[in-house]
Parts: C-alpha cells; sequence; structure tokens
C-alpha cells in the first residue's frame, strides 16, 4: 500500500508537467515561450520576497541565538511531554504560525537531527504542508482592505492551524 | 501587526541576549542570517522559476480556467451570497494556485479577491462574512505537492522523499473542512 501511495506521488510532478505542456501542445500554443515567460515571474518573485526573507532571517535567527526561544519552549515541555509530542517539533509549531521562512530552517534542523524518515521528521514536513502562516496572511490580506475589525478571521484561522498540526501528528503515527 | 511582531521579536531577543551576555554572538548571528536568506532565496529561484514556467503554460492554455469551472459549485457552497463572477473566478484561481504549490501566484489572485470583496462591503472597517471565509478557507488549502520539502528531504538522504505527500493532504483537507465549519458556526456570533 505505502508503495502505491509513494508511486502515485512520486509520478504526480512529472505528470502534471506532462499534462499542461500536452495541453498546451493540443492547442497549439507556444508552450516554450510560455514556459519562458512564467520562469521569468518566477525569477522576478523570487527577487521580490528577498527583502521579507532578509527580515525575517534576522528576527528569527535572533531569536534562536539569544536563547529566548529555548526558553520559551522550557515552559511549554512539561505539556508537551505529557501529551508525548517529540519536543524537537516544538519550534516549529510556534514558528509556523508567525513566518513561513522561519519554520523552514526549523524544519531544515529537524529534518537533519531527526532524520527524514523519523516520526518527527514526517510530522513536521506535513505541519511545513498542511498548515500556513496564519498571522502573515491576515496581516497581508487584510492589509489592502480597509477593514480594522476582522471578526473571526483571527479565531478561525488559529482553529484551523490547530487543526493542522493535531492532525499531522495522527496521521504520521498511523502511516 | 507585522510591524509590531517584527520589532517585538527583534527587540526581546536583543534584550535577552544582552541580559544572558550573549549580545556578541547576537550581532554576528544578525549579519550571517543576512546573506543566509539571500543564499536561501538563490537555491529556491530554480524551482519557482520552473513552476512558474509550467503555470504560465496552464494559465494562458486555459487549463486553470476548465478546472476553476470544475470547481464552482464548491464555491457556490462557500459563498451562497455571492454573485459576482469575476470574484468568484480570482477567489477560484487563488485556491487553484495554491492547490497547485505556487503560493505566490496565489497570493496576488487573493489580494485581488480581498480588493474585490472589499469593495462589495462599501469600504466598511468591519469584515464581511465572505472576507473572513474567504481568508481563512485560503489559508488552509495547502499544495498537493509540497514542492520544496519533498526536495529538502531529497538533498537529506530520505529513504522516501515522497512519503509526505499523503499526510500532507490529509491534515490540509482535515483543515479545510473544519476552517469551513468554523467559519460559518462564528460568523453567526461575531
Amino acid at each position: 500500500m505505502n508503495s502505491f501511495f509513494s508511486a502515485v506521488s512520486a509520478g504526480f510532478m512529472p505528470v502534471m508537467a506532462a499534462v499542461i505542456v500536452g495541453y498546451g501542445l493540443f492547442k497549439k500554443a507556444p508552450v516554450y515561450d510560455y514556459f519562458i515567460e512564467g520562469a521569468k515571474e518566477g525569477l522576478k518573485t523570487a527577487v521580490e520576497i528577498l527583502p521579507f526573507m532578509v527580515g525575517i532571517y534576522i528576527a528569527v535567527n535572533g531569536l534562536t541565538v539569544s536563547g529566548l526561544l529555548d526558553f520559551i519552549y522550557m515552559i511549554f515541555h512539561p505539556f508537551f511531554r505529557m501529551v508525548h509530542i517529540p519536543v524537537e517539533l516544538l519550534p516549529l509549531i510556534f514558528l509556523r504560525a508567525i513566518s513561513g521562512s522561519g519554520s523552514f530552517i526549523i524544519l531544515q534542523d529537524i529534518l537533519e537531527i531527526a532524520g527524514p524518515d523519523s516520526f518527527s521528521g514526517r510530522a513536521a514536513c506535513s505541519m511545513s504542508g498542511g498548515c500556513e502562516t496564519v498571522i502573515y496572511v491576515l496581516a497581508l490580506y487584510f492589509g489592502v482592505t480597509h477593514v480594522k475589525k476582522m471578526r473571526h478571521a483571527l479565531a478561525g484561522g488559529l482553529i484551523g492551524y490547530c487543526t493542522g498540526i493535531a492532525v499531522s501528528l495522527v496521521i504520521c503515527n498511523i502511516l | 501587526m507585522m510591524n509590531y511582531i517584527w520589532a517585538l521579536i527583534l527587540l526581546a531577543s536583543l534584550t535577552y541576549s544582552a541580559l544572558s551576555g550573549r549580545i556578541g554572538v547576537f550581532g554576528q548571528a544578525m549579519m550571517n542570517s543576512s546573506s543566509e536568506a539571500v543564499t536561501f532565496i538563490i537555491s529556491l529561484s530554480g524551482v519557482m522559476a520552473m513552476w512558474s514556467g509550467l503555470m504560465n503554460i496552464a494559465e494562458k492554455t486555459g487549463f486553470i480556467n476548465k478546472i476553476s469551472r470544475a470547481l464552482t459549485p464548491i464555491t457556490r457552497l462557500l459563498f451562497p451570497h455571492q454573485k459576482d463572477p469575476e470574484t468568484l473566478s480570482c477567489i477560484v484561481m487563488s485556491f487553484m494556485s495554491n492547490i497547485f504549490g505556487t503560493g505566490n501566484s496565489s497570493t496576488v489572485f487573493a489580494l485581488r479577491t480581498m480588493e474585490k470583496l472589499d469593495a462589495q462591503n462599501h469600504y466598511g472597517d468591519t469584515a464581511s462574512n465572505d472576507m473572513c471565509t474567504f481568508a481563512v478557507v485560503n489559508m488552509a488549502f495547502a499544495p498537493i505537492i509540497p514542492i520544496v520539502t519533498i526536495q529538502l528531504r531529497e538533498e537529506l538522504g530520505s529513504a522516501d522523499p515522497y512519503s509526505v505527500v499523503l499526510p500532507c493532504l490529509i491534515s490540509s483537507a482535515a483543515t479545510v473542512i473544519v476552517s469551513v465549519i468554523v467559519c460559518k458556526i462564528l460568523e453567526r456570533r461575531f
């Protein structure tokens, strides 16, 4: 069963690329030109998000290096042990709500230390895949509107976020 | 909001590092992390260019539109009072690009959607039901294939880098369903 899922997953990306390109050819579209055009846009986006990355890297690395984060985790350790959640996942669970790129560094750390195929490694990947940076997204989305009162957007986002974390832990435990 | 969070993180860490005598390390970390950010973006930009290229083909040839149209029943379910077809197609495009893993094009569509919903809301200072539902549900949508995560697993020598695809899918599907239900319940109370 597992190898079937792996085969489906491994094949998905190339197949999707083939379908997109094939559909384009069928429509007699200049697929190569479109590809180059899009790739150029992608590179531009990469440059555009660079300033945000620098800002977030500084804040997140500062948080880690100063030891402040360790202090915060220490407070939460007993609770995590009580519910049998691996302690190395703590930073990711906290940071994922704030920063996507910051939590990516932490994901990298977890995969390097615990190993990509360990329970912690897989749960961490699932969390990064299934949970969105709630606070960043809300600030960005409502930033373009005139809204001052977000009503239930923050509560809804956080409840969804916690669901993603909890389901990731349960699923990786089963599969 | 980001202003306060960013400043708070920076100043709190600075104070803590000063108190624990690690201020020198902190200064060094600030400089290192800036260049680390650039290195990270350089390694990421190749993947990003490739997917943006493929997505551009899908967009220009109308492939995305086809899938969007197929998903219209779902958007009707989420936004029963939304009649404007342009807003609906922006919403679907945002969901779609999220699912296809092009988070940045999703952000573009999401911002366009929010602007349209803002106009429908007569630029009021209280969020409409559609705004909250859209923001919360769009957050919950995750890429079908988490490309960057898989690439990272591959680099770190995972025996099966794709083994996380199914857990990601299930957790994100659960998050979407819970988010929708939570929004529908909360919008009556707030």
